[in-house]
């Protein structure tokens, strides 16, 4: 199966101001072949595929295609040379439909006439090509539906639809799973072998070994900027990879602590939204974690949105420390007790161009204003309290958010609800894009607000870091929740089960 | 199939979803209304609305406001903005006459007053995706600039124009449709055709969509917002000659504040300010609507002073129409209510 | 006391933060010119001419202070200019009625607060662009101002409204005193209190803001009403400087004020922007004109030098920051 070099690699660096992204380097690719490229975050393979795409420009080092040395400048080369590169977060215009999206950039133009910007495009055979490419992917959309009707699933179809049209030599894939549900995830990775098969070469990031070990033929691993390594899948084992990726032996990834649990702390009757959020009823006590489980697009975040008063609901009741209380906006919630650390923590958990306290302390805020007065100096000492604490890597409170690592704005997040001491925190999927390490101790975090008394409701498509870290499991399938585990019942597949709703 | 799921129970909401929407996507469809209710009132208060001669100079001044409401969209779908419009009209304006002054001939002139106006718009074009100020402010620095030269170049009198060539680009009339109307609806079908049917019109709304996604399918931010600001540069100085040849004088003076209002008649045509949305059509809906408003305080002989009134009211109106429908259309895709 | 140390150690703190900055640069370059000018024209930096540059600087100032807040929390106000207009003519016509300043100072304050509770209004909850909503109010209220007065300008005979624009608190003109006023309320609005750090945060990330519990709406709601509130303090100034209500004023100021502003610091990307950078912003553009009228310059070229002096100090700016970054 696995063919010739089709791409070489070769001693590549690339710095940046304070930092060596790349440190020489090397990473090839068979024609034919699925390789995984794993490392922890900030490793480098983010760094690494961009240099391939055109996007950053290496400072030293080669890269051979089919025993070339190219230099793609920007991503229209790297396009030309046949790279396809879809990346984390999908890149797709929203108002435009499947088709034009597939072709953009790269339009079949009809023959003749005026200068090649302007000439007439070819609707007709972007359309029969574009019908061919959804056809060889097994799916069945109308090329002019609109992007901004279609979900992530369908959306990362289009992304794959549109490399292979550019008659992509390499396929790359930054993280393609992360955003989908556990159902999807499987069908992407059948799609992934049947384009092996057809002859497509893949790259394939992730953070999940499962997927790895599923799917691909090798493993290249990246720690710190350079290679560490690379072994075939069939000769390896995931704990050898960890070690690789981490270079030492992660002995426990759930530090689960007992914790005697208490009263309720909330109760949650009627809560109502759309199709989305149907008759949810739940409560949470004292130290208690509770997990939250189910397929993406089950109504999970949507639920935690309603809740938090985010959005809009149709109804809902809420009992904290069993007194009736408002929660019809994030600042009522603030108030009543109750943190939120979101999904995305850049587009809605952090400010990332304030420094690190402005950030820490706006839930908090009015503890640090006296006659509209803020207290800067006050602020500045909780901060360094927090990053003491929580282990946040950084030069000091004012260091601006946007320059720390994942793992460290994530910290941040969570330092900024700690801060305002809440009765109840939800977290929703608090470990996505954390590498491993981060990871521990963000679950150590947790199991230790628990013991503080907190009540949490953690929701999370890792079913390991549920069944890990949680008293009681709740399953949501279609809006509404279907069961509701104590530790000892909650196991993968009875949680499975449930989510796919076959009862 | 990861899709099938995903449409199982949106099927029927679907279908009612696109019923609304098909209206609802020709965001233009507000100015027409507003346009259709207008001419109507426009007719009551005044049945002289439909004489040949009304119709002629609604015609004209349509083509007048049309020209640079073009340009303003285009930019505006690149999520750009320009403000420099009025005292670009008045600019190339002063120029097409001083140069007739001196001696050239009717076609050089033409010739190298759009030329001026790809080079303004290689300027602009280049400060914006270069240098990379913020296209309000390299438009608003222009705003004055241009003004500025007009006026030094001049001392601020006006500068009249006698070529008979040049006066008929504004002022006469082909099969009884003025001149400049006819040239307006060739332009707007040319750039109906380059919005919708060639690679520039798929790039620059791709660009004002998600400039990110654009970058990353190899389309050159430069190379096309340079290219566009070029177009709208040479679009708007063709408005100008027509301008310039209607007044049979170029003027200093001319045009003051214009550029709002151009702007307004891209916003009322359905334009979005966010970028990536936005027709030709759309267009000419707008500049329709300005020249139509300014028609009915003549004609009803309402003061004229009541004329700004009436377009912010309208702006504010089809805009606030056009957000409450499109959250509607969003409510009942994503919620079924 | 330790009291004085904190003030002491603040002070420092400040001039420290200052060091380097648009601030510092913009005041070197304006005291420079401003004094090579008065080496070759003297009048210019006599006591006469430096309150009429500085009663130009209290119109230009307020405005581009309304700006700046508006500009942080990711908005524009295209109004200012109508609402200076508008507020003067119903200050002028409610005077003229009723004889009563209050009444026609009132007036004019509580028309601003309802024009900018509209602003913020259509902003937050129909969720419209502010650039075309207060587009549609530069338009409306400056029409409203012509349909009102019929473009006659409307004489107001009260010396306490005149005494605004024209009077002086020692040798203070009064418009520098409600400039200080104003500057010395919002620096510490925007620097020292909640709100201004809302006000960043908003400009910083909406989204995230809301999520963490900041009365988004309320906040950018304060903000429109601020502007339109600061334009009809100058919409007083202005009336009382010239002792009447006139339709066809400070047409363009709008963008003079976004000028202002942007000179002074004030990004369009949103969450940057000073106080005390756009006073010397807009005290930059209060200038342009006086230096050519001391120069002898001919006013024509007004226009074209207050554009080349925006282009640049904007492009010199960002040239400077991106060569800065790359070392």
């Amino acid at each position: 199966m696995n063919g010739d070099t089709l791409l070489k690699m070769k001693d590549i660096s690339k710095s940046f101001p304070g930092v060596r992204a790349l440190d020489g380097v090397d990473f090839d690719v068979n024609e034919g072949e699925i390789v995984a490229l794993v490392g922890e975050n900030g490793a480098g393979k983010s760094t690494l595929i961009k240099i391939l795409a055109g996007i950053y420009q290496r400072d030293s080092g080669k890269i051979i295609i089919s025993g070339e040395e190219v230099h793609p400048d920007n991503p229209g080369d790297s396009i030309n040379l046949g790279i396809s590169v879809i990346h984390q977060e999908l890149n797709l215009v929203p108002e435009m439909n499947i088709l034009e999206n597939i072709f953009l950039g790269q339009e079949i133009r009809s023959s003749s006439g005026l200068g090649r910007m302007l000439r007439r495009l070819d609707a007709n055979a972007m359309k029969l090509k574009t019908q061919q490419t959804l056809k060889r992917l097994g799916v069945s959309m109308d090329p002019f539906t609109p992007i901004k009707e279609l979900s992530v699933a369908q959306q990362q179809l289009v992304e794959i639809a549109k490399a292979l049209s550019l008659n992509a030599r390499i396929l790359v894939m930054d993280e393609p799973t992360s955003s989908l549900a556990e159902k999807d995830v499987d069908s992407l990775l059948e799609l992934m072998k049947t384009l092996r098969e057809q002859g497509v070469t893949i790259v394939f990031i992730t953070h999940r070994l499962d997927e790895v070990f599923k799917i691909a033929d090798r493993a290249v691993v990246l720690r710190d900027g350079k290679s560490v390594g690379q072994k075939h899948i069939k000769d390896t084992t995931k704990e050898e990879i960890i070690s690789m990726m981490v270079g030492r032996v992660l002995d426990q990834l759930f530090p689960k602590i007992e914790i005697d649990i208490g009263n309720p702390v909330l109760e949650v009757k009627n809560l109502n939204r759309g199709r989305l959020v149907r008759n949810v009823e739940f409560e949470i006590r004292q130290g208690e974690i509770v997990g939250l489980s189910g397929l993406v697009g089950s109504g999970r975040t949507e639920m935690a949105r309603a809740l938090f008063g985010i959005d809009k609901r149709d109804s809902g009741d809420f009992l904290i420390d069993g007194e009736p209380v408002q929660l019809d906006s994030p600042r009522r919630s603030i108030r009543a007790g109750i943190g939120f650390v979101p999904e995305d923590r850049k587009s809605q958990g952090l400010i990332l161009r304030m420094a690190i306290y402005q950030n820490m302390t706006l839930p908090s805020i009015h503890e640090y204003t006296s006659m509209g007065y803020l207290n800067r100096r006050e602020e500045l000492k909780t901060t360094q309290r927090f990053i003491k604490d929580l282990q946040i890597r950084t030069t000091g409170p004012k260091a601006i958010v946007h320059f720390l690592s994942g793992g460290n704005q994530q910290k941040v997040v969570l330092g900024k609800w700690l801060a305002m001491n809440p009765k109840i925190l939800i977290l929703d999927e608090p470990t996505r894009g954390v590498d491993v390490g981060a990871k521990a101790e963000i679950h150590a975090l947790i199991s230790r607000f628990a013991q503080q008394g907190m009540g949490i409701l953690l929701i999370s498509s890792e079913l390991p870091e549920i069944l890990g870290m949680c008293d009681r499991v709740l399953v949501m399938s279609q809006g509404t929740i279907v069961a509701n585990y104590g530790r000892e019942d909650a196991t993968q597949e009875n949680i499975m089960k449930k989510a796919v709703g076959t009862v | 199939m990861s899709k099938k799921s995903a449409g199982l129970h949106a099927a029927p909401l679907a279908r009612i979803g696109r019923g609304v929407r098909k209206f609802f996507r020709l965001r233009e469809s507000v100015a027409l209304v507003l346009l259709v209710i207008f001419a109507f009132l426009v007719y009551l208060i005044n049945p002289r609305f439909l004489s040949a001669y009304n119709l002629q100079s609604l015609a004209r001044q349509i083509a007048i406001f049309g020209f640079p409401a073009i340009a303003a969209t285009l930019i505006i779908i690149s999520a750009g903005i320009d403000l420099s419009f009025g005292s670009m009209i008045a600019f190339y304006g002063v120029i097409a006459g001083m140069l007739m002054e001196s001696g050239f001939g009717v076609g050089t002139t033409v010739a190298a007053v759009l030329a001026l106006g790809m080079m303004v718009g290689l300027y602009h074009g280049s400060m914006i995706s270069i240098v990379k100020l913020s296209p309000f402010i390299v438009t608003l620095a222009s705003l004055s600039i241009f003004r500025g030269i007009a006026v030094i170049s001049t001392r601020g009198y006006p500068v009249r124009i006698t070529e008979e060539g040049f006066l008929w680009i504004g002022q006469e009339f082909i099969f009884g449709i003025p001149v400049p109307f006819v040239l307006f609806i060739l332009t707007t079908l040319v750039f109906h055709y380059l919005l919708n049917y060639t690679a520039f019109g798929k790039h620059l709304y791709a660009i004002g969509g998600n400039p990110e996604a654009a970058h990353l399918s190899g389309i050159s931010h430069k190379k096309t917002i340079i290219m566009v600001y070029m177009i709208a540069g040479a679009l708007t100085a063709f408005g100008a000659i027509i301008m310039a040849s209607r007044l049979a004088q170029g003027m200093p003076g001319i045009a003051r504040a214009y550029e709002l209002r151009i702007i307004a008649s891209a916003v009322i045509g359905g334009t979005s300010l966010y970028g990536g949305v936005g027709t030709v059509f759309g267009a000419v809906l707008g500049a329709s609507l300005l020249a139509l408003i300014e028609n009915m305080l003549v004609l009803s002989r309402v003061d004229s002073w009541w004329n700004d009134v009436v377009i912010g009211v309208v702006i504010v109106i089809a805009v606030w129409v056009d957000v409450v429908a499109t959250r509607r259309r969003l409510n009942v895709k994503l919620h079924g209510k | 006391m330790a009291g004085n140390e904190k003030k002491e150690i603040k002070l420092l703190r400040i001039a420290g933060r200052l060091r380097g900055t648009r601030e510092l640069n913009l005041i070197v370059i304006i005291a420079a010119v401003s004094v090579v000018i008065n080496i070759f024209q003297p009048t210019f930096l006599t006591r006469f001419n430096v309150q009429v540059i500085s009663r130009q600087l209290a119109v230009f100032g307020l405005l581009s202070i309304a700006q700046t807040f508006v500009i942080i929390v990711l908005g524009i106000d295209l109004s200012v200019g109508s609402i200076v207009a508008f507020t003067g003519i119903i200050t002028a016509m409610v005077f003229a009625a009723t004889e009563n300043v209050v009444l026609a100072v009132g007036a004019a304050l509580g028309f601003a607060l309802v024009i900018g509770f509209y602003h913020g209004i259509l902003v937050t909850k129909v969720k419209m662009a502010p650039f075309v909503v207060t587009l549609g109010s530069l338009s409306i209220f400056r029409g409203l101002s012509f349909v009102l007065s019929r473009g006659y300008p409307i004489l107001i005979r009260s010396p306490r409204i005149q005494w605004l624009g024209q009077g002086l608190i020692g040798p203070f003109p009064v418009p520098l005193v409600i400039l200080f006023a104003v500057v010395i309320y919002t620096v510490f609005i925007l620097h020292f209190s909640k709100l201004g750090r809302y006000i960043y945060t908003i400009g910083g990330n909406p989204v995230a803001a809301r999520m963490s519990g900041v009365p988004v709406n309320a906040v950018i709601i304060y903000v429109f009403c601020q502007a339109t509130l600061l334009a009809s303090i100058v919409g007083l100034i202005v009336a009382g400087r010239m002792a009447q209500g006139l339709a066809s004023v400070a047409a363009g100021y709008e963008l003079t004020a976004v000028a202002g502003a942007v000179i002074g610091g004030t990004s369009f990307l949103g969450g940057q922007g000073t106080v005390i950078g756009t006073v010397f912003g807009a005290l930059v553009m209060s200038m342009i004109g006086n230096v050519l009228i001391t120069l002898r310059v001919d006013a024509y070229w007004y226009n074209l030098v207050t554009g080349l002096i925006i282009i640049i100090v904007v492009a010199a700016d960002t040239l400077l920051a991106k060569r800065s970054k790359r070392n």
